[in-house]
């Protein structure tokens, strides 16, 4: 039976080395983006490349209906499958100190952030509450440990990541289905190389003295969703450089 | 779908998928307080009878089902 693999915001960065890794433990990737179809497609060769299989699924993961009509869809051709592994990647940062931010910018953030994890979740728990199996990997972030200036918003959310992992696990637990959070620090993507060009520094000390790579998150999260870790759920793992 | 077969097919979900004690399943048996029913439970149950008999509950139906006799009717009713 084939294991299909859930991975949202996965045309880019740190989403798009998780579904590439994940394709190469053999799972069938889902790969989810909003609207980046060049980017997308783009991974979707890679995994292709590699030997994997992949179909794109855009949809905004702060929209439960366009989830709900995308998924509506798979199932549909798929009446026989279910997705086995959900992996919560999407995420937007749109930095403003708190005296400055918008309640636009707020929502919007904690809507993709923390929404979209719900959203997606709970449309795709029923197959693996059925099957007794899952996967389920939520990307938070060390912005949700440490402060930063900028952030309360996407912090606000990543911390709340955390809390419902742990929650989701205890629930699930019983059907056998694992749930944990990753954390990384500052791993080299596009988003980071923007800040770095803006001229930003680092806000924080990384012991190790670079950035990661967005593998160092897929590694991890490749690892979570094998069949190695049937006893590991509800934690919060790291992957920052010893930064925390 | 005869009596006996929605029987017979609710005993099977108990036993393989919930894993309740297959000597516990008699149709006076509660489902919460003797089996220990939970509400994921009662959730992996309405999606076993959607499936299954082909109607879907309603949001929290089987949760207000008290014993085994109780879910052998509803679905009887509404399938």
């Amino acid at each position: 039976m084939k294991r299909y693999a859930l991975i949202t915001g996965a045309s880019r960065g740190i989403g798009r080395a998780i579904a590439i890794e994940l394709a190469k433990d053999g799972c069938s990737i889902l790969l989810n983006y909003k609207s980046n179809h060049a980017a997308a497609q783009e991974a979707k060769r890679l995994i292709e490349e590699t030997g994997g299989e992949a179909e794109l699924m855009p949809f905004d993961v702060s929209q439960p209906d366009a989830i709900n009509a995308a998924l509506d869809a798979w199932f549909a051709a798929h009446p026989d499958d279910y997705i086995d592994v959900l992996v919560n990647n999407a995420g937007i940062v749109d930095d403003e100190i708190m005296l400055a931010m918008e309640p636009e910018q707020w929502h919007r953030v904690i809507d993709v952030n923390l929404n979209g994890f719900f959203y997606c979740t709970r449309r795709v728990i029923e197959g693996m509450v059925v099957n007794h199996h899952g996967r389920i990997v939520n990307i938070s972030s060390i912005a949700g440990q440490v402060g930063f200036a900028g952030q309360t918003h996407y912090a606000a959310a990543k911390a709340a990541l955390v809390g419902a992992t742990r929650s989701l696990a205890v629930e699930l637990a019983p059907k056998r289905i694992t749930v944990n959070a990753v954390t990384p620090g500052t791993i080299g993507t596009e988003m980071a190389q923007q800040g770095v060009e803006k001229g930003e520094q680092l806000r924080i000390d990384i012991p190790m003295r670079r950035l990661g790579k967005p593998e160092e998150v897929a590694y991890l999260v490749s690892f979570l969703c094998s069949n190695r870790t049937d006893y590991i759920s509800g934690q919060v793992i790291g992957v920052n450089g010893a930064a925390l | 779908m005869t009596q006996q077969e929605i029987q017979e097919k609710v005993n099977a979900f108990l036993t393989d998928r919930l894993e309740y004690e297959p000597s516990a399943i008699t149709p006076e048996v509660e489902l919460k307080r003797d089996l220990g029913m939970t509400s994921l439970d009662a959730v992996e149950t309405s999606i076993f009878i959607k499936r299954t008999f082909g109607f879907q509950p309603e949001r929290g139906a089987v949760k207000t089902l008290v014993t085994i006799q109780d879910l052998y009717d509803y679905i009887e009713k509404n399938s």
